[in-house]
């Protein structure tokens, strides 16, 4: 687990790095003019994602406690929500109004939640396998290792996002 | 050094903990820039900090007067980490004193003792059976000496073993097998009461 952490780390300090220097070393405006970023959207979004978290952990306390429903309905809702956090995503992208290719400001803003959806997409396809086996009985409260390995990467999944949030849309 | 994904319990504590420490820092940089950036080394530093001090560990409860238990007492559930070639009768023996005239389930986990390089190269194979052998020896025996006992293969190594079986396996007690340097590693690290296995 450290060195998947250790991994992450590097992996998103890389890309911050590169924000932080674009932003505050090169003083590039953020966002660069005539663009703007769609606050108000990400921050639904944010919403819907740290929420996802609430059912995710629900959903494990529901079968650490024997329900099985609870940790079915749990598991459901957190895929619906990160569902639909990667495609207002999308749409995001498809309306934000610059490409990547527009300067380093759109770059970095590509690469950073982009980076970032891509571990939505790996959390969506654990969380996937994981609702299917727990709608076949798979999963008791002496057996769930399987989803709380899954609870756990998706609140770190989570824990990046508020980071990415945080200091490309709001500071 | 805590590690906060260490279950989903910590990560989602620390997902909280991300969160207050966001809105901390974007509160502070509406109000002052230079604030903000103040509250971002203060909150950064404090996580940081906590992230290196993880909780001590509870003063042991003082010992609990022996002898007869009453017949309603919960049953106990003890975990056994192993090593491969632990003597059955040994095991037996060392686990009758916790639980005379009680209910127990004993889960059984022998580590398969693997180097990291033979783990990651998928090596691992024959040592598993020859652990899960032993788990399942170890297992057999207990239920010979009337305890509901399964044997499973664990972890690389004993503490990381005891780990993974306490994730699933809500032990009351773990008995361990190894030297005091083991002993004393798996009582800071494990939440549940740790007794060497003689």
């Amino acid at each position: 687990m450290f060195l998947f952490i250790g991994s992450e780390i590097m992996l998103f300090g890389a890309f911050f790095t590169a924000y932080f220097f674009i932003r505050v070393v090169n003083g590039v405006p953020w966002p660069t003019p005539p663009y703007h970023l769609p606050v108000y959207v990400a921050f639904i979004n944010t919403c819907i994602l740290v929420t996802s978290s609430f059912t995710m952990h629900w959903a494990l306390q529901s079968v650490k406690r024997g329900n099985v429903w609870g940790l079915r309905a749990g598991l459901l809702l957190t895929f619906l929500m990160g569902l639909t956090f990667l495609i207002t995503q999308a749409r995001e992208y498809s309306r934000v109004g610059f490409a990547p290719q527009n300067g380093a400001f759109a770059t970095i803003f590509y690469c950073l939640t982009g980076l970032h959806g891509a571990h939505v997409f790996v959390g969506l396809s654990i969380l996937l396998f994981m609702t299917i086996r727990a709608f076949r009985g798979h999963f008791s409260p002496e057996h769930h290792h399987g989803v709380e390995i899954a609870g756990i990467y998706w609140h770190f999944v989570d824990v990046m996002w508020i980071v990415v949030f945080t200091t490309v849309y709001v500071l | 050094m805590r590690n906060p994904l260490r279950t989903e319990a910590e990560a989602f504590r620390f997902l909280i903990v991300a969160i207050a420490g966001a809105t901390i820092i974007v509160a502070c940089s509406y109000l002052n820039e230079w604030l903000g950036v103040a509250a971002a080394v203060l909150v950064i530093g404090g996580i940081l900090w906590w992230l290196w001090h993880p909780p001590t560990a509870a003063p042991p409860s003082p010992a609990q007067p022996q002898g007869p238990r009453p017949a309603q007492e919960p049953r106990r559930r003890i975990l056994l980490v192993a090593p491969p070639l632990t003597s059955s009768a040994g095991a037996v023996e060392a686990l009758r004193p916790g639980i005379a005239g009680r209910e127990a389930e004993v889960l059984v986990v022998v580590p398969t003792l693997g180097s990291p390089a033979g783990s990651s190269t998928g090596s691992v194979e024959e040592r598993r059976e020859d652990a899960l052998r032993t788990a399942e020896a170890l297992a057999s025996a207990l239920r010979a000496a009337g305890l509901e006992a399964r044997g499973a293969a664990g972890g690389d190594e004993p503490l990381l073993a005891a780990e993974n079986a306490l994730r699933e396996f809500r032990a009351d007690e773990v008995v361990l097998a190894g030297d005091e340097q083991l002993l004393a590693a798996a009582r800071e690290r494990l939440a549940v009461p740790v007794s060497p296995l003689l």
